[in-house]
């Protein structure tokens, strides 16, 4: 039908078939349908919590009416065993949330948004990275991600247009811990907690930066009659559930760690059956320790010499029941210029008690060994002979740094420095994970182009010349993972347990649609259930069953014994032949932070930092009941230790200016005891200003604002606590 | 005035039309002053304002940023949904429960059910949302030239309840004039067609 003036168009068109009469079947009116509705029955799906966090819960997601109803742990998930913190419960609010991205946007040249097909999107993109490569060579674009299931598709798709630069957002968190234990003990160890008589917590706060398993695992360790020590500047909540709160000062666990070597060496409380048979170097950590008694320690970290005496007495008596945490960010992950020796000298002390591979120690998770793509007649793209430019793993650069992790902050100044021309922003936001936002910015906008994706518009992505949303986590089928490896290897994976809502894809499409106009398609011929199923095969699993079932467990249980290590001498190394060779210090070393606050400054404070239970970095602070109860708890606040804060004449609640050398912003202040008093701390997860995400917009004040940007020497690291700020009232 | 269903067939699709994102043919017709016509004809003088309609030089593109400003940069939303509780099942145990500004919720299953119950798809691309007020309107209009004035009220009382709360918002948050205005009119034409329908009844 036409009008004179405009054409009479359908919104909404016959989809053929004859019309039922509607007010008989009884669900024309609103009130009939929601008796009807209210009736149905409930599905209930396994599949994995992606509430932006890296333990991928597994859980059983509940579906009423093609909606989400409610979602609940998996039992049989290493990570969770049947829990769900407020942030997975809370994360899939955002599946219904106005602010998602609904279909691909470009930016105009006014600066906005507009909606393009997938097909235009992919054709714009792949044509611009065409001449982008023709132009400056593979090396010139880089992936950076969160790293999850998926990675392995990523770094396929980077090596088959033959780019080594693919990044995870590690250096911001956990790198040096992980690069100092994979040269000692040649990878990342578990800690059995729920078997152990004594253990040591430097840092690190499972009940905050939420381990669910390591909760639990803590709890039942105390009733069984563990002592639990908790070695941290900030009374944290697991300091809550601890025996000792050990209140050191900032930057100096390195100091506190090697006096324990001290005693425990000096006293000749080591397990030597241990030493000499699975460690290396030992004898020269004699000779170096012997500069770190607890008298030296004590003037440096705060901590009582009769304190220390104790606990590296008490930790031995307990051995090989008796661990050190591994850690993770908080003292040791990124923060300092000693970082990586802190997590050496951790690795070192839990070595010297003999704990490794003993119950109630420390043991390597087991993980699944999954199959290849070859098998099923995929052959790998070849690894890039171009070196990665962030120098991560190349002598003279960042040796210790590795291929998979890279350099995250390295990206803004390479693409200053014109290395890096165009790059995809997977699952992150480094305009609020990295340091110095201004500088962020600045390198991500010289980038002839960037493509975030994301389900919303994260600063990143409002950068971005091309946003591609990825289907929410309840709406895709993702890659077989392995995260959940404990005692026994398990097998999850995120299902798809809801039809898309918007126009939106999983990533796995994505990179089909990417890899069609560059060239590279043969290497993705596969369909997603077709990848899963090949990983699956050696493992006699079949796809069918792990949807079923949602956790599948394989191999053999783990079994108490020393195992060959993942380094050269496939021993512990205490000392290592590696790192001389390399120009760094092979034992560790004391080493104070890089900056230390003004002794004659009243204002002057190190600047810490680290989560609250209902946030994960920025990405959560959109999710309205999450900030609901980070107002309703009064959680955004800077700490302060009580009696500075009084000389400073501030009251608990007061509203205080905190300034740095490159970042300045207005908070209330949380004046209390639970803090040691050369630092002030901020909770991260706040400080979004996207203008896109309206419910977390310019509320609270994020650490990365007052932190410069700096490189680690050895692992590239960002040392986000090695920062001073002034605080004065306003 | 009393007017046939088929001319509030008309009006409710060309309201439908003036929420949709703009394009050439509606920038004409509204620079032909035709919807301006065509809607004066159902509103009496008195009734509501439709000068912002009336002898302007209208640009598609012009159009398109008040659009994107209004429902895109400011975030007024068109979503029945979002003024709503995301559901009233008391068995809901999520945190979505009772809780308003999300999409899908009660009312958008509805809408769906209506939609698959009459044989009726989505076939415009604006948002995959079944109570987009676009589509809300055009189903008005579909029961207007095809069903009785009974499911016309009874629709405009379960779906159409939320339209003063979405004109409040667009003052709120100070979109363009021309949206503002045109969310006014249809406020104004829900409101108008709820009591004469009522009255009727
Ligand atoms: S810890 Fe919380 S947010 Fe992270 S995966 Fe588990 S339930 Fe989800």
């Amino acid at each position: 039908m036409n009008h004179k003036g405009i054409t009479r168009r359908t919104f909404l068109k016959a989809a053929g078939g004859a019309a039922t009469a509607l007010s008989a079947s009884g669900v024309f009116g609103f009130e009939e349908w929601k008796k009807k509705s209210y009736a149905s029955a409930i599905e209930k799906i396994p599949t994995q919590c992606q509430g932006c966090c890296a333990n991928r819960c597994g859980i059983y997601a509940y579906v009423k009416n093609g909606r989400i109803w409610k979602i609940e742990g998996n039992p049989k998930a290493h990570n969770n065993v049947g829990s769900v913190c407020p942030r997975g419960h809370g994360y899939i609010h955002e599946l219904y949330d106005p602010d998602r991205i609904k279909q691909p946007l470009k930016r105009t040249e006014n600066g906005t948004f507009t909606p393009v097909s997938w097909e235009q999107a992919f054709r714009e993109i792949t044509m611009k990275l065409n001449l982008l490569i023709m132009d400056h060579g593979p090396q010139s674009l880089f992936w950076l991600q969160y790293p999850l299931a998926n990675a392995p598709l990523v770094f396929r798709f980077m090596h088959a247009l033959g780019s080594p630069n693919t990044i995870s957002h590690g250096t911001t968190c956990f790198v040096a811990r992980n690069g100092a234990f994979k040269m000692t003990s040649g990878g990342l160890p578990d800690n059995d907690l729920k078997n152990s008589k004594y253990i040591i917590i430097i840092g690190r706060n499972p009940c905050g930066g939420i381990k669910l398993y390591q909760m639990k695992d803590l709890v039942e360790a105390k009733e069984k009659g563990a002592k639990i020590v908790v070695v941290d500047p900030r009374h944290n909540e697991t300091a809550a559930i601890a025996d000792e709160w050990l209140s050191i000062k900032p930057g100096t666990d390195l100091a506190f760690l090697l006096s324990m070597l001290n005693v425990i060496i000096n006293e000749e409380l080591y397990d030597l059956e241990f030493i000499e048979n699975y460690t290396v170097g030992f004898d020269n950590l004699l000779d170096e320790i012997i500069m770190y008694p607890p008298e030296w320690a004590e003037k440096v970290c705060d901590i009582p010499k009769e304190k220390i005496y104790r606990i590296a007495r008490e930790l031995a008596s307990h051995a090989p029941t008796a661990l050190i945490h591994r850690g993770y960010h908080g003292a040791y992950g990124a923060g300092y210029i000693n970082s990586f020796q802190t997590a050496r000298a951790v690795a070192i002390v839990n070595a010297v008690i003999g704990n490794y591979e003993r119950s109630g120690g420390l043991f390597m998770p087991y993980k699944a060994k999954l199959g290849s793509l070859q098998e099923g007649g995929h052959p790998a793209p070849g690894i890039p002979t171009a070196p990665k430019a962030d120098g991560a793993g190349i002598p003279g650069r960042y040796p210790v740094a590795s291929y998979s992790n890279g350099i995250s902050h390295a990206v803004p100044e390479l693409a200053l420095a014109g290395e890096l021309k165009a790059g995809f922003i997977y699952h992150t936001n480094p305009v609020r994970t990295n340091p110095n936002p201004k500088r962020v910015i600045a390198g991500y906008k010289k980038l002839d182009l960037l493509v975030t994706i994301d389900c919303v518009i994260s600063e990143t992505a409002a950068l971005s010349d091309y946003i591609l949303p990825e289907s929410f986590y309840l709406e895709r089928d993702d890659s077989v993972d392995t995260v959940h490896g404990g005692k026994k290897a398990q097998i999850t994976l995120v299902q798809k347990v809801l039809d898309p809502m918007h126009d939106t894809k999983p990533l796995f499409e994505i990179i089909k649609g990417l890899s069609t106009g560059l060239g590279v398609s043969r290497f993705f011929n596969f369909t997603q259930d077709e990848y899963n199923q090949l990983k699956l095969n050696p493992l006699g699993i079949s796809l069918t069953d792990l949807k079923r079932e949602g956790v599948i467990e394989t191999g053999e249980e783990w079994k108490e014994g020393f195992k060959p290590c993942k380094t050269p001498s496939k021993k512990i190394e205490i000392f290592s032949d590696r790192l001389e060779a390399w120009g760094i210090a092979p034992l560790p070393r004391w080493r104070e932070p890089l900056v230390s606050p003004d002794p004659d400054d009243a204002t002057s404070f190190r600047l810490l930092h680290g989560k609250q239970s209902v946030h994960t970095n920025a990405m959560t602070a959109n999710i309205p009941i999450l900030m609901e109860m980070s107002r309703h708890y009064n959680m955004i606040r800077l700490w302060m230790n009580r009696e500075r804060g009084e000389r400073l004449d501030l009251k608990d609640g007061d509203l205080v200016i905190v300034e740095s050398d490159i970042g300045r912003g207005e908070i209330a202040v949380k004046l209390t005891e639970g803090l040691h008093p050369s630092a002030v701390w901020l909770p991260s997860g706040y400080g979004v200003f996207s203008k896109y995400l309206h419910t977390a917009k310019n509320i609270g004040l994020s650490y990365n604002d007052f932190v410069p940007t700096y490189f680690d020497p050895i692992v590239g690291h960002a040392m986000t606590s090695e920062v001073i700020v002034r605080v004065k009232k306003v | 005035m009393l007017y046939s269903f088929e001319v509030k067939s008309e009006i409710s699709k060309l309201l439908a039309c003036l929420l949709s994102p703009p394009d050439r043919e509606i920038t004409d017709a509204l620079n032909s002053n035709y919807i301006f016509e065509r809607l004066s004809d159902f509103f009496l003088d008195n009734q509501v304002r439709l000068y912002f309609l009336r002898d302007r030089n209208f640009s598609e593109e012009e159009l398109s940023d008040d659009y994107y400003y209004s429902f895109f940069e400011k975030k007024v939303s068109l979503i029945e949904s979002f003024y709503k509780p995301w559901t009233e099942d008391r068995e809901c145990r999520s945190v979505m429960a009772g809780e308003k500004g999300l999409l899908m919720g009660d009312h958008a299953l509805h809408m769906k059910a209506l939609y698959e119950m009459y044989n009726l798809e989505i076939s415009f691309d604006i948002s995959t949302q079944p109570d987009h007020l676009v589509f809300e309107l055009d189903f008005l209009s579909f029961l207007y030239t095809n069903y009785s004035k009974r499911e016309a009220l009874q629709f405009i009382t379960d779906h159409l309840d939320w339209t003063s709360d979405l004109y409040s918002e667009s003052r709120k948050a100070g979109i363009s004039e021309f949206y503002g205005e045109v969310i006014g009119t249809v406020d104004f034409f829900v409101e108008n067609e709820k009591a004469g329908l009522d009255a009727y009844n």
